[in-house]
């Protein structure tokens, strides 16, 4: 130590008792070294130690204050069981009464199939993803990818807070257990509790992703109790395939093998996952085919991608693109496993060689 | 410092208190409430709403019986509760309080009235460090004061302020050289010892 100011930090620390050992000898040596440093560092001590004590009016307990605090205690607990209650009760008749609404649409009118109508103008982005979250009334954020599309269904001052995605999205939702929080992507209901959570389901995607980062996401299927409900827990990523939750395929919905649960390695970073690559302007790819990396290239490049041959559709790639213009892409493509292309307008055509 | 028998203390009350003993939370409340009341103060800037804060604290504190002994420092717990407690109440200033953490605030300390005979030090000397540490930056009194006065550790009051251990040291050298100063202890007269390599 040769700086004078540390001299200060380390009389603090002795006498607070915060030192290391090395640090009380350290400081020996200076008290030794300066005799009126010694006398001024027990005067310091002096100072420092005479302090008001707070138990000195450690004298009898202040009992009516207690006595009031206790009072109030129980008064607030009371008042929270019945706000409970009440709250519970309003549920009842809430569900009580669209039942009734439901039945009475029913006898008159037929049920539809019909979507429900949005409430909001949806929230829809074109060609880049957003590199600001949407905040929603709630205070939730939502990442929208690019050619995305999010409608609300409810507004959020109601009983839920609902949410239909075409698309892919990124969803950091505000805790309230009160007003569940459900995001609608083709048949299928995310219900959410505070959670942060990436859902894929672009219309030309065969299968839906989601992929919960924190709390806990309970998954249904619209007016299906056949569908057995599906719980996620943090870093776990559901891949259902679409045609799944077609009617053709409700016999087999409790059929675990067509859903799979992947756990995601929990040890990368956010910002390195490649779920949620494209909120930093990525785009990553594990062991996928190009077929699957076309998509997302498309999308990015605003090209469209025609593939002369299965087979090359089938190579499969591992890696990440970033600023790369479409033929910086390409090529480094090519470079890891062999494949031709032509690029015309806005085409990409792909042949095995 | 804070007497580590206190802490002791506290913890064989939370316990007891856990399973809804009356005496043991009048027990505790006694032990903390001056120094609580003393630190939402110094956030209020008023001793008017101070008191019922520390109230609603305790409040909380006996709602949660059942679920205490997850509690691992009764100490930072109860001195962080009271900070939230305090900063709701302030609503509106809360955030500016929280990403500006009390560079406006006057934390008051209590002067150093003990008889200077039995300190060696003169009276004048005792006034000029009540002065100095008066007029402390703001933030920086009010770690030297949580740790001086209430004897709360360096890494205690980082989580209660929400600071870091480094800051806490930097502003305690502050506090100690400016004291120091105030007793005349001028820094040109230290000699250092001649530098160890091995150090």
């Amino acid at each position: 130590m040769n700086n004078t100011e540390d001299i200060w930090g380390l009389m603090a620390r002795c006498a607070f008792n915060e030192a290391t050992n090395e640090e009380r000898d350290l400081l020996q040596q200076y008290l030794h070294e300066n005799p009126h440093l010694q006398q001024q560092y027990a005067w310091l001590l002096q100072i420092l130690e005479s302090k008001q004590e707070f138990d000195s009016q450690h004298k009898e307990p202040e009992i009516r204050t207690v006595q009031r605090i206790l009072e109030k205690a129980s008064r607030e607990q009371e008042h929270n069981v019945l706000r409970i209650r009440k709250i519970r009760a309003k549920r009842v008749w809430a569900a009580a009464a669209s039942v009734l609404i439901i039945i009475g649409l029913g006898y008159f009118l037929k049920l539809g199939s019909g979507e429900r109508e949005p409430i909001t103008r949806p929230i829809v982005t074109n060609a880049a993803p957003m590199t600001d979250p949407v905040m929603l009334a709630d205070g939730s954020k939502v990442w929208l990818n690019s050619d995305s599309k999010l409608f609300f269904e409810s507004d959020f001052n109601g009983a839920t807070r609902e949410v239909r995605l075409v698309g892919e999205a990124f969803f950091d939702i505000v805790r309230d257990t009160l007003r569940p929080f459900i995001v609608h992507v083709n048949e299928l209901n995310i219900n959410v509790l505070g959670t942060a959570f990436n859902v894929k389901s672009y219309e030309e995607d065969t299968e839906i992703q989601t992929t919960l980062y924190r709390g806990l996401i309970k998954v249904t299927k619209d007016k299906d109790d056949r569908f057995h409900p599906i719980m996620m827990y943090p870093n776990q990523k559901m891949v259902i395939p679409k045609k799944v939750l077609t009617k053709e395929y409700i016999s087999v919905l409790n059929n675990v093998d067509v859903i799979s649960l992947i756990s995601v390695d929990s040890t990368i970073q956010e910002a390195e996952r490649v779920e949620t690559a494209w909120i930093y302007g990525r785009i990553d790819f594990k062991s996928e085919s190009l077929e699957q990396i076309a998509r997302k290239m498309a999308r990015r490049y605003k090209v469209k991608f025609v593939f002369e041959d299965d087979a090359v559709k089938q190579l499969s790639f591992t890696g990440s693109f970033k600023n790369e213009s479409l033929e910086a892409a390409l090529r480094a493509l090519q470079m890891a496993k062999p494949f031709s292309y032509k690029i015309k307008a806005d085409e990409v055509i792909i042949s095995s060689r | 410092m804070l007497e580590k028998g206190l802490k002791v203390e506290a913890e064989g009350l939370l316990k007891l208190i856990d399973r809804g003993d009356e005496a043991a939370f009048a027990k505790l409340y006694a032990l903390y409430s001056k120094r609580l009341t003393a630190f939402s103060i110094s956030i209020l800037q008023s001793s008017e709403m101070a008191e019922e804060v520390v109230e609603d604290v305790f409040v909380k504190l006996w709602n949660k019986r059942g679920s205490l002994v997850s509690i691992d420092n009764i100490s930072v717990y109860l001195y962080i509760a009271t900070k939230n407690q305090t900063l709701s109440y302030l609503s509106d200033k809360a955030k500016k309080l929280i990403t500006a953490p009390f560079d406006d605030l006057n934390t008051s300390i209590e002067a150093i009235h003990q008889d200077p005979h039995s300190l060696l030090i003169s009276s004048e000397m005792l006034a000029r460090v009540n002065a100095a540490i008066e007029a402390l930056p703001p933030r920086c009194k009010m770690i030297f004061k949580l740790i001086r006065e209430d004897g709360l550790k360096y890494k205690e009051v980082a989580a209660i302020l929400n600071i870091s251990v480094n800051t806490i040291d930097a502003q305690m050298a502050i506090a100690v050289k400016r004291i120091c100063q105030a007793m005349g202890i001028s820094k040109n007269a230290i000699k250092f010892p001649r530098e160890k390599e091995t150090l």
